[in-house]
């Protein structure tokens, strides 16, 4: 579901030694310059005569994304156009700065600006105590430009508290190697591979089969990619749309559970683990041939598999639909200057600036009037064999639904992927591993 | 300094007022050591004896990580700890540790010993070449350390495996088996913390008098012989020391865990297979944010380090009471045997 670089292993460099070091470089000097820079006369006048906005007093705003955003070109420019305003961003992975961000706020503190992903969206909204309410500056005018789920996703319960303004979205679509389809005797035209296997996972199933009887290899990396795609088609996971856990009696997750099953007893599982050195590797020495690829995906591929330029293309998922990550930005209550604070963000993810993001970084927009946009559906990535990307993921996204991400989302994710490691691994049987993940996240859960 | 300024106030009283030579001229003597030592025990009441206790405080609550912003959880007294005898998972991270504790702290040991007898060689040529190099993985990130060991022993391509298929062997999933990643997370602290033990060892044994060994050398004993019944028993103490500390040490086993696995890490695995109780403690406060039944689990793992230590010094103890009657023992039958030498001539 969220963006799994938690294990990446350089991550835990933080945690381990430098996190406090690191809580204090980033979260004190904000607050410290912001109050510091009144008292400097001259200073403020300087910046206020270079300033178009000639009231405006010199802020410092400080901001936390986590590695990926790439927020940093489009903070550049709006510093530059606005000479009063200096941002300091801090970009740590995906999980440290979480877990930073987590610690600050519960301390009582936080930057001007945070990210939050999609996995801890929910929780956030709800204690929104923590969060300055966007709506309060003027988040009401903007929020009808975005897709209403993802709006949705950051309000409280009441819907009269906005925590964050959405990034982008994970729309889903396969990629694929079309290389190693040649060599298995199987379609590599993208219309082709999305027509065997739109239909049904088990049309997929089926095609991997297939392949890795030709080929005698794994055909999709592991459980717990193919688990994220499947089993976030549906809203209704772990939790009903009133927030009550149904992770053991909901159809979405028995259906996404027994795709993953199927797959491993049909043999196409290469069992790489994501994100570890053997999966980054297997993308270029073909372990496996088939990702399950939101489109911030298409990134992570050309970053860690750079000599597979060209042999990457991109087909449907199967079934259509599904959201794998994709992030909001917030301003936690402990700002000193939520006002300036929510003008970076209202600019930063402005229609403009997602286009831009999306065409430099792949990371697709959450503005649905994007979607038909000649930029939007004239791009194409060279890398993945010239595949018309923006057509692909804005088909899609349409038809993405948002999941009920109740608290602890993120941790019962964990333990169903964790069962259909252990069957994968042979430690238990499907109904044994399907037993023990329901009584663990009850454990887990208190319930 | 005090003795000082006693003299300076008889040889010219008029410097020196009678205020000041009141209350603090009076107390001074005693009162300034404290003083000096004071700066350690403010810093550690504050970031030691506070922390420790406000963790056994917020144990005994239902405390949500976002509670602390607001006055804290709901007091529900011993629940968390009732809670934990009943978790298996909890049980299992336990046994996991011990089961590591065991494996990297027993080879090491040994391990420490034999390479410290052979750096005390005076015929080894550049001792300082070898004596620094042991000390490299130890100044080594773990984080680096672990990263290296992952890909060694990886499933797929790690070296590990690709030498065990060679020899003719399977190749084993490191990661999936209890055994199996206990033994490559236990070599990863023994790679660690060998050398730094060696040093330690090697420190003592050159305080050992030369004489002994000596001695035993013209009595014939081999080299062997000479270091298991003289130097290991005289370097007990200093063994003591190193197991107590490798055993603190490894009930702190957080990162190996950790970074052994991407993605089932911070749950040591699909099966719990190397969750540790720091890991799991981890796990509790800042991935479900249980921060009251993490603190218990701190708790507990305060109280299992502390009874470990007592059992390592405990048999030591025993070791070393019966040791002492048997050299009482064999020094009375020698005697009794002179005597009987000297009665009989």
């Amino acid at each position: 579901m969220r963006m799994r670089w938690l294990a990446a292993p350089l991550a835990l460099a933080l945690v381990l030694g430098a996190c406090a070091t690191d809580d204090d470089n980033g979260a004190d000097p904000a607050p410290e310059d912001t109050t510091d820079a009144p008292d400097d006369a001259d200073d403020a006048d300087d910046e206020a005569a270079a300033d178009p906005d000639a009231d405006a007093e010199p802020v410092t705003l400080s901001m936390w994304t986590f590695t990926g955003m790439n927020l940093d070109d489009l903070v550049s420019q709006y510093e530059e156009a606005n000479p009063h305003v200096t941002v300091q961003i801090q970009t740590t992975e995906h999980g440290d700065h979480h877990d930073a961000l987590f610690t600050e706020l519960a301390a009582g503190g936080g930057p001007d600006i945070a990210a939050i992903e999609v996995a801890f969206i929910n929780e956030m909204a709800q204690q929104n105590q923590l969060w300055r309410n966007l709506y309060d500056y003027g988040a009401a005018d903007i929020e009808g430009d975005f897709l209403d789920w993802k709006i949705e996703q950051a309000q409280n319960v009441d819907g009269d508290h906005l925590i964050g303004i959405p990034t982008d979205i994970g729309g889903m679509a396969m990629a694929y190697r079309w290389d190693l389809f040649e060599e298995a005797g199987l379609p590599t035209d993208r219309d082709e591979v999305s027509e065997l296997w739109v239909d049904s996972w088990q049309d997929f199933i089926e095609v991997g089969a297939e392949y890795t009887e030709a080929t005698g290899r794994g055909f999709v990396d592991n459980e717990s990619n193919l688990w994220n795609a499947v089993v976030n088609q549906d809203p209704e996971t772990f939790f009903d749309a009133d927030g009550n856990p149904i992770f053991d009696q909901s159809d979405q997750v028995q259906y996404a559970w027994d795709v993953v099953v199927d797959a491993h007893e049909a043999g196409i599982i290469a069992e790489v683990p994501a994100w570890s050195a053997e999966w980054e590797a297997g993308m270029s020495d073909g372990s496996f041939a088939v990702i399950g690829a939101p489109a911030w995906m298409m990134g992570y591929i050309m970053d860690v598999a750079p000599d597979t330029e060209g042999n990457w293309d991109l087909a449907e998922v199967p079934e259509a639909g599904g959201n794998w990550g994709g992030s909001h930005l917030g301003v936690p209550s402990a700002s000193d200057n939520p006002e300036e604070a929510y003008a970076l963000i209202e600019w930063l993810l402005s229609p403009e600036n997602q286009l831009y993001q999306f065409t430099e970084y792949g990371q697709f927009p959450s503005i649905p009037e994007l979607f038909d946009t000649e930029e939007v559906q004239n791009f194409e990535n060279a890398f993945f064999n010239n595949a018309p990307v923006g057509p692909i993921y804005a088909d899609n996204a349409e038809r993405v639904v948002a999941q009920n991400t109740g608290p602890n989302y993120n941790s019962i994710d964990d333990e169903f992927q964790n069962g259909l490691g252990r069957i994968i691994d042979g430690a238990e049987s499907p109904e044994e591993a399907w037993e023990s993940t329901i009584n663990n996240v009850r454990g887990q859960l208190g319930l | 300094m005090a003795a000082v300024q006693t003299q300076n106030q008889t040889q010219d009283p008029g410097l020196a007022p009678k205020s000041t030579s009141s209350w603090w001229f009076r107390h001074e003597e005693r009162i300034a050591p404290f003083l000096y030592i004071s700066p350690f025990f403010i810093l550690f009441t504050i970031f030691g004896v506070f922390t420790v206790a406000f963790t056994a405080w917020v144990s005994l609550h239902d405390w949500h990580i976002f509670d602390t912003a607001h006055g804290g959880g709901t007091f529900i007294g011993l629940d968390n700890y009732a809670r934990l005898f009943e978790d298996a998972r909890f049980w299992r991270s336990a046994t996991n540790t011990f089961s590591i504790l065991l494996m990297a702290t027993i080879p090491q040991m040994f391990l420490a010993l034999i390479l410290a007898e052979l750096l005390n060689d005076r015929r080894l040529r550049g001792p300082h070449i070898f004596r620094s190099g042991l000390l490299i993985p130890n100044i080594t990130s773990v984080v680096a350390i672990t990263i290296v060991f992952q890909s060694l022993f990886g499933r797929h391509y790690g070296l590990i495996n690709v030498f065990l298929d060679f020899l003719g062997f399977e190749m084993v999933n490191w990661t999936a088996s209890r055994i199996g990643s206990h033994l490559a997370i236990a070599t990863m602290v023994n790679w660690q913390w060998t050398g730094y033990n060696t040093l330690i060892f090697l420190a003592a044994m050159q305080s050992i008098p030369k004489d002994l060994v000596e001695a035993a050398q013209v009595d014939g004993a081999g080299r062997i012989k000479r270091w298991w019944k003289i130097t290991v028993p005289l370097l007990r103490p200093t063994v003591l020391f190193a197991t107590i500390l490798s055993v603190i040490g490894n009930f702190q086993l957080f990162a190996q865990p950790l970074l052994f696995a991407p993605g089932v890490g911070s749950l040591g695995g699909n099966d719990q297979q190397f969750l540790t109780i720091l890991l799991y403690l981890y796990n509790m406060a800042f991935r479900q944010f249980q921060f009251g039944y993490a603190s218990a689990i701190a708790w507990m793992l305060v109280l299992i380090t502390a009874v470990a230590a007592l059992i390592v010094y405990a048999g030591v103890g025993i070791l070393n009471r019966r040791e002492n009657r048997a050299a009482l023992g064999a020094k009375a039958t020698r005697r009794r045997a002179s005597a009987g030498q000297e009665v009989g001539a």
